[in-house]
C-alpha cells in the first residue's frame, strides 16, 4: 500500500479509535466489577475481551496496510487477529442474542437463531479456512463473514426489541450496531480508509454499547449524606 | 448517633409487632433490627445489581428461623438456585416455588389471577407460622398489563397478604418503568430500597438507599455495597 501512515489524519483516526476502545475496555471492566448477576456480568467480560482484542488486532491491520508491503509475518499477524476476533465476535455475538432471549419473558427464538447458530459457526471456520487456503480472492469469503454477522446483527436487535429493559435493550442495538459497522468496512479492501473510518466509527459504537449497560446517576446532597 | 438508633428502635417496638431479619447483618442494623412485621418491601434498581441477592439472603434467614418461605419467579428454578450458588448463599434448605419451570406450581405471567390465587393459597395453609414471600414478577406483569389493573392487583393482593404474620420483600426493575409507575408503585410499599450506581471519576460504586420504611424515621444517606459469593456487604458511603 502507498498510502503514506503519517498524514495528520490516519494519526488521528488512529489514535482516536484506540483511545476510546481503551477508554471503553476500562469501563467494561468497571461494568463486570459491578454487575453482579450471570448475564450482566457475562456481557460486560465478552465486551471487555472483544475491547482488548480489537486493539492490537487494529494495530496489526494497519501495520499490514502500512507496512512494507509483502511481508509474510504481517500478513500472518493480521490474518491470525482477524481470525480471532471474528471467531470470539461470533461467540460473543450469539452469548449476546441468548440472553437476549433469555430475559425476554417469554423466551421466545427469534428468527431460529437457536437452530441455525451451529451452522452458521461451521460456515464461519469454513470461510476462515478458504480465506487462508484458498486460491480464490479472500474478499469472497469476507462477503460470508458480513452474512453471518449481518444476519446475527439483525437477529439481535429483534431479540434486543423483546426485551423490556431498558439497558440490555440498548446495549443490544448499539452491539448490532457494532457487528455491522465492523463487518462492513472490511468488505472495500482497495483502500485502508474504509477499515480506519471503520475503527473509527466503530470505536465510538462500541463505547456506547459499553455504557448501555450501566444506569448510572449522580449522589444529590438532597438524598446524600 | 447511638441515641437516635435507639430512638429508632424504641418508635419501632411501639408499634408493637415484631421486627424480621433481612439476612443480611449490616442491612438489619441500617434498618434497627430488620424489616417490620406485616409488612411489604420493594427493592428497586438497575437489572443487574444484585436486587435478588437481597431475596436470596432473606429467604435463607427465614429457612434458619423456620419461618415459611415462598419464592414467586418468573425464572426457572434452576436459574434461581444456580444465582444462590452463585452468591454464596447455601441451597441446603429450599423455599417452595412459584416457577416458570421445574416447580409443582407454574407461575404464569399471561395469568396474573393465578399468580394471586397460588399464592394466597400458600400463605392460607401456612397461616400458622411466620411467612416471608419473595417475587420477581412486578415487572413483567406491570409491562405485560396496563397499569391501573396492576395498581388495584398490588394494592389487594399486598392487603390480603399482610392479614396474615407475612413480610413480602418484591423485586422491581428501575429500568422498565417510567418515572410516574416507579413513584406509583413505591406508594403501595410499605419499604423502598433502592440500589444505584454512582460514577467517581473511572471507577463506579454501588450504593443502597433505604428511601422509605414503616417504622423509621426518613433515613438520609447512601451505603456502599457489594455482592460478591462471599454475601452481601453493606458499609456507610462517604461522598
Amino acid at each position: 500500500m502507498s498510502i503514506d501512515l503519517w498524514q495528520p489524519l490516519d494519526v488521528a483516526l488512529i489514535l482516536f479509535a484506540l483511545g476510546v476502545f481503551a477508554f471503553s475496555s476500562l469501563r467494561a471492566f468497571e461494568a463486570s466489577r459491578v454487575l453482579v448477576s450471570r448475564a450482566h456480568r457475562s456481557r460486560a467480560l465478552g465486551v471487555l475481551v472483544l475491547g482488548i482484542l480489537t486493539i492490537p488486532f487494529e494495530v496489526a491491520v494497519l501495520v499490514y496496510y502500512f507496512g512494507p508491503s509483502g511481508l509474510t509475518t504481517e500478513y500472518l499477524l493480521s490474518a491470525a487477529f482477524a481470525i480471532a476476533f471474528n471467531i470470539v465476535a461470533f461467540f460473543f455475538l450469539n452469548g449476546t442474542i441468548m440472553v437476549a432471549q433469555a430475559m425476554d419473558f417469554f423466551h421466545r427464538d427469534t428468527f431460529r437463531w437457536g437452530k441455525t447458530n451451529t451452522f452458521l459457526l461451521g460456515l464461519l471456520m469454513v470461510s476462515i479456512a478458504g480465506t487462508l487456503f484458498s486460491p480464490v480472492d479472500g474478499i469472497l469469503f469476507n462477503v460470508v463473514w458480513i452474512g453471518i454477522f449481518g444476519y446475527g446483527a439483525i437477529v439481535l436487535v429483534a431479540t434486543g426489541l423483546r426485551v423490556r429493559d431498558r439497558a440490555m435493550r440498548t446495549h443490544m442495538k448499539w452491539i448490532g450496531l457494532f457487528a455491522v459497522v465492523l463487518s462492513v468496512s472490511f468488505l472495500y479492501r482497495a483502500s485502508p480508509y474504509p477499515l480506519l473510518l471503520g475503527f473509527a466509527v466503530g470505536s465510538i459504537v462500541y463505547y456506547r454499547a459499553t455504557v448501555s449497560l450501566l444506569i448510572t446517576g449522580q449522589v444529590t446532597r438532597a438524598a446524600g449524606n | 448517633m447511638e441515641r437516635i438508633g435507639r430512638h429508632r428502635f424504641i418508635t419501632r417496638m411501639a408499634l408493637g409487632g415484631a421486627l424480621v431479619s433481612s439476612g443480611i447483618p449490616a442491612l438489619d442494623s441500617i434498618l434497627t433490627d430488620g424489616f417490620p412485621d406485616r409488612s411489604s418491601v420493594l427493592v428497586l434498581g438497575q437489572s443487574g445489581i444484585g436486587k435478588e441477592a437481597l431475596g436470596y439472603w432473606f429467604t435463607h434467614s427465614g429457612l434458619l428461623q423456620g419461618d415459611y418461605c415462598l419464592y414467586v419467579t418468573h425464572r426457572p428454578v434452576n436459574d434461581v438456585m444456580r444465582d444462590m450458588k452463585a452468591f454464596g448463599v447455601p441451597t441446603d434448605k429450599v423455599p417452595e416455588w412459584i416457577a416458570s419451570a421445574g416447580s409443582p406450581t407454574k407461575c404464569d405471567l399471561e395469568d396474573f389471577t393465578s399468580i394471586s390465587f397460588n399464592l394466597k393459597q400458600a400463605v392460607l395453609k401456612n397461616a400458622d407460622r411466620r411467612i416471608r414471600i419473595v417475587t420477581d414478577v412486578v415487572s413483567p406483569l406491570l409491562v405485560l398489563n396496563p397499569q391501573p389493573t396492576m395498581y388495584q392487583y398490588w394494592s389487594r393482593l399486598l392487603g390480603e397478604l399482610k392479614q396474615s404474620d407475612c413480610v413480602i420483600l418484591a423485586t422491581a426493575e428501575e429500568g422498565m418503568h417510567s418515572e410516574s409507575t416507579i413513584a406509583s408503585l413505591e406508594q403501595q410499599f410499605d419499604g423502598v430500597i433502592e440500589l444505584s450506581l454512582q460514577v467517581e471519576g473511572i471507577s463506579i460504586t454501588p450504593l443502597l438507599r433505604v428511601k422509605k420504611m414503616l417504622g423509621l424515621a426518613p433515613l438520609h444517606g447512601f451505603f456502599r455495597f457489594s455482592v460478591s459469593n462471599k454475601g452481601m456487604e453493606v458499609a456507610p458511603y462517604v461522598d
